[in-house]
């Protein structure tokens, strides 16, 4: 079982190539309001990539409602074998 | 009651005067009054549909939340866009009808019902329709007042064309109580005074070039058309972002802050990156409402979900500029462009890696910008085969008056011939498009600060000349001809 910490190391480089931004430190409580480029375009090519990552699959309600990286790590924690 | 009006230059500063003097609890009921009146200079039919929009919105925002039912949103949805459908696409759908009967037989003529369109519809039915969305996926809370959720949907400045607010970024400001701000008052007024000055001083002027040759475009050579799409760009972009700015600058006098409908479009590099930067409160709206959904629903077809998702988002943003065909292929020509771009997201990359920057950064500045002012063609022109014809002629044109340069020796006299029948005063068109080439670059230094902030820190001997010059240059420079109509007032 991974740990919040680990999803969040492993998330990085998954942020990093989607908004474009090499030097991007993650934290839990980072939205889209304080992260610059995290729109909805960007939030569904995340979601693809970390998806993908995981071989895993959002609920639909999950997708739309992930209010910062934190949420996120939470639904992986979930879902992630 | 329009932003460049008479009537607006006198009535809001005699209601800002009242309004920040009034009593802190009775300042929503007065914006909201306001708010109204100004609808209903517009006629009484604008204010009919504002209310029905705003109380259809309001039920469905508690009713909603109250017990959350698909069913439920797609009644408001429906609700909620069926008089914005019947306004806009009725008569379009019986000309479809009509021209698709007429290759089986004599067309039809069925009855044209012309409806006039309400003011700002477009815009308010779409911030509506956000808030129910917002409240369903419990991203908001339901507006308990119908004063506020009215004065959310009513509220003037950004009534007639936006931007398109989000009730979570509104809302909280309505009950805040609003007094005179020195600092925000001269901000808001010189936001105001930047955007009457695009409006009236260059884009009204642009818009007689335009007008002029839209209207016989084959009267012109490939450069005065090729200019004349220059021209329309800036026209388009100088008109709203002015518009943009009058409703932002007013909002803050009076104590609201909106958002920021531009930055810089027609420096982008990429056609996503224009669309960060153009119109952003509604193209925001579209990814968020159309895009996510879409996209989220298919992703299980990975790529593909994220082109469905572009194509339908451009498809519905064409069509809510209106009912024309050249909108929605205008629509879609953006939609595959964008779909493109995400596609080669990668392979672009890593060509990146081995040119250097600043070719780079040109090569895809200028492919970016040229694809804009064809596309801007296509929404400009009355028909497919009139942007057709337009851009062919543009393009074949280039030739022989370039062969007319070369024998000229690119002398100043051919260079003035080539565009010598353009409809507008020569001086009128270096005004204009030299002040454009000055607020671009003013946009640019002021990429970290703007340029009105930097104003405001000067001493009073710099400020102060230049607020003059300024409304000096909108009375005395301010286009006088008749096509003042703000250009998304129709949308």
């Amino acid at each position: 079982m991974k740990s919040a910490a680990q999803i969040l190391t492993e998330l990085t480089p998954i942020f990093r190539d989607a908004l474009d931004d090499k030097q991007l430190v993650l934290s839990p409580d980072m939205s889209a309001r304080s992260i610059e480029g995290w729109d909805s375009f960007t939030h569904t090519q995340l979601i693809l990539a970390i998806e993908e990552h995981y071989r895993i699959h959002f609920r639909l309600k999950e997708v739309m409602n992930f209010k910062n990286v934190g949420d996120m790590c939470s639904a992986i924690l979930r879902l992630a074998p | 009651m329009l932003f460049d009006s008479l009537t607006f230059l006198i009535a809001f500063p005699v209601f800002t005067v009242v309004f920040l003097n009034a009593p802190a609890w009775i300042q929503p009921r007065l914006m909201l009054l306001g708010s109204l009146v100004a609808c209903a200079t517009f006629g009484w039919v604008s204010l009919v549909w504002l209310i029905l929009v705003t109380l259809i919105g309001f039920h469905f925002g508690r009713s909603i939340e109250s017990a959350a039912s698909t069913q439920r949103l797609w009644a408001a949805i429906l609700l909620l866009l069926a008089p914005l459908l019947l306004l806009k696409y009725t008569d379009f759908v019986i000309d479809a009808i009509d021209s698709a009967l007429a290759y089986f037989a004599t067309p039809l003529i069925r009855p044209r019902f012309n409806f006039s369109l309400p003011v700002g519809i477009s815009f308010y039915t779409f911030v509506v329709l956000g808030y129910v969305i917002d409240v369903h996926v419990s991203r908001t809370r339901a507006e308990r007042s119908i004063a506020n959720f009215a004065l959310f949907t009513a509220f003037y400045p950004k009534l007639v064309a936006g931007p398109v607010e989000r009730q979570a970024d509104f809302s909280p400001q309505i009950d805040t109580p609003k007094r005179f701000d020195y600092a925000r008052v001269t901000d808001g007024m010189r936001i105001i005074g930047s955007g009457l000055f695009k409006k009236l001083v260059v884009a009204d002027r642009l818009s007689v070039v335009v007008n002029g040759v839209y209207a016989n475009p084959d009267a012109y050579g490939g450069t005065a058309l090729i200019l004349t799409s220059l021209c329309y760009m800036f026209q388009l972009y100088y008109d709203f972002c002015g518009y943009s700015e009058i409703a932002v600058g007013s909002a803050k006098v009076l104590g609201y802050d909106l958002i920021w409908n531009f930055n810089r479009p027609y420096a982008a590099r990429s056609i996503s990156d224009y669309w960060r930067r153009w119109h952003i409160s509604l193209t925001s709206w579209f990814f968020e409402y159309v895009f996510a959904p879409v996209s989220a629903l298919l992703r299980r077809r990975r790529r593909m979900a994220v082109i469905c998702g572009l194509l339908a988002t451009f498809l519905v943003s064409g069509l809510w500029h209106g009912a024309r065909w050249t909108f929605i292929c205008y629509g879609l020509v953006h939609g595959i462009a964008i779909s493109i771009d995400y596609l080669t997201a990668r392979p672009r990359k890593r060509f990146r890696r081995w040119i250097p920057a600043p070719l780079y950064a040109s090569l895809a500045w200028a492919i970016t910008f040229a694809f804009v002012a064809c596309a801007d063609v296509l929404f400009r022109s009355d028909s497919i085969m009139a942007t057709r014809a337009y851009l062919y002629r543009a393009i074949t044109g280039l030739a022989p008056d370039l062969r007319f340069l070369t024998q000229h020796h690119f002398s100043a006299a051919s260079m003035k011939a080539l565009i010598a029948g353009l409809p507008i005063p020569k001086m009128d068109l270096v005004l204009a498009l030299g002040t454009i080439v000055v607020i671009e670059l003013a946009g640019y230094w002021g990429r970290e600060r703007p340029f009105r902030q930097i104003l405001a820190i000067q001493p009073l001997w710099i400020r102060w000349p230049a607020y003059y010059l300024v409304a000096g240059a909108i009375v005395y420079l301010g286009s006088q001809n008749a096509a003042t109509m703000f250009i998304y007032m129709k949308y």
